[in-house]
């Protein structure tokens, strides 16, 4: 009798440890509650602090528009855009995980990627984090980014190196 | 009395075929897409007309907009879906083409969770077309 009893024990906590498993997760981030109000109240990372801690590729034989487009172009596709700044160059896309770019003239256009990974930060506890994206991880969201707008960007175009040679 | 060994015999085929539902009820439903999207229409009317149509397709669809920005050509809003009750990111990207009478409209769609495959694009376009006819 006590080893059905321990059978039925351990069986029932194999249950429950797989429902709970399944259970959604009650604590709310800072990205839940910009969800929740409709991205009012997104802080837009200034344009020292993309440059500073974000990925960066040049664009050459290019200009600011023609990136602008094209990046709207690729962003649209990847996320939903929660702010599109002409006068700073600054996108926020909210996608996993959300991130801002900033563009700047500078001998073609440079690009700088900055994932937003401080969105995840619980709004109970801001010392705990709900999704940690390591620099590795960052820096293959960029490349795959920096890819899809190479693409974009250049598609159709006749490589400019090989004017002035026809 | 019942032995151990019928314990388990009983309750081995139980417990596998509750892990086995546990875990398909818990896998993700990847939808599947019933027709090509259609991210791009162009329309023969000046920029302005078609951002004004926009604006009122948005309205007349309950739509909510949450980033909007005149001189970029870009609308985001969202809608509900009837359905989920899961909100609907809707992406519109205007431009002017060659032609200053052209206007190319971009447009996808987002869930939070990621793509979406109901045809709001079709529909957005239809009542687009329809609503600029009727200017």
């Amino acid at each position: 009798m006590k080893r059905k009893i321990l059978i039925l024990l351990a069986l029932s906590s194999i249950f429950s440890s797989l429902f709970f498993s399944c259970a959604s997760k009650v604590s709310r981030t800072e990205l839940d509650l910009l969800f929740d109000h409709d991205f009012t109240g997104l802080i837009v990372p200034g344009t020292a602090d993309i440059k500073a801690k974000g990925e960066q590729k040049n664009f050459p034989y290019t200009t600011i528009n023609q990136v602008w487009d094209s990046a709207i172009l690729v962003l649209m596709q990847e996320g939903i855009l929660v702010r599109c700044l002409e006068d700073s160059n600054v996108i926020v896309t909210i996608e996993t995980p959300p991130f801002a770019i900033f563009m700047e003239d500078s001998a073609g256009v440079n690009i700088y990627i900055y994932c937003m990974d401080d969105l995840y930060k619980r709004k109970d506890k801001p010392e705990k984090v709900e999704a940690v994206y390591n620099s590795s991880s960052k820096q293959k969201l960029a490349t795959t980014f920096f890819e899809k707008l190479a693409t974009q960007l250049y598609s159709g175009e006749k490589w400019k190196y090989l004017q002035g040679q026809e | 009395m019942i032995t151990v060994k019928a314990t388990i015999q009983i309750y081995l085929p139980v417990l596998f075929f509750s892990t086995l539902i546990l875990c398909l009820s818990c896998a993700p439903n990847i939808p599947t897409a019933e027709y090509p999207a259609e991210m791009e229409r162009t329309f023969p009317h000046a920029l302005d007309e078609v951002w004004n149509s926009v604006q009122e397709v948005i309205k007349t669809s309950n739509g909510t907009t949450i980033n909007t920005n005149e001189s970029a050509g870009i609308i985001v809003f969202y809608l509900m879906d009837k359905e989920s009750k899961a909100k609907v990111y809707i992406n519109v990207y205007m431009k002017t083409s060659t032609n200053p009478n052209i206007t190319e409209v971009y447009l996808t769609t987002r869930l939070r969770s990621g793509g979406y495959m109901e045809p709001v694009d079709r529909e957005f376009f239809k009542n687009l077309a329809e609503t600029l006819t009727n200017r």
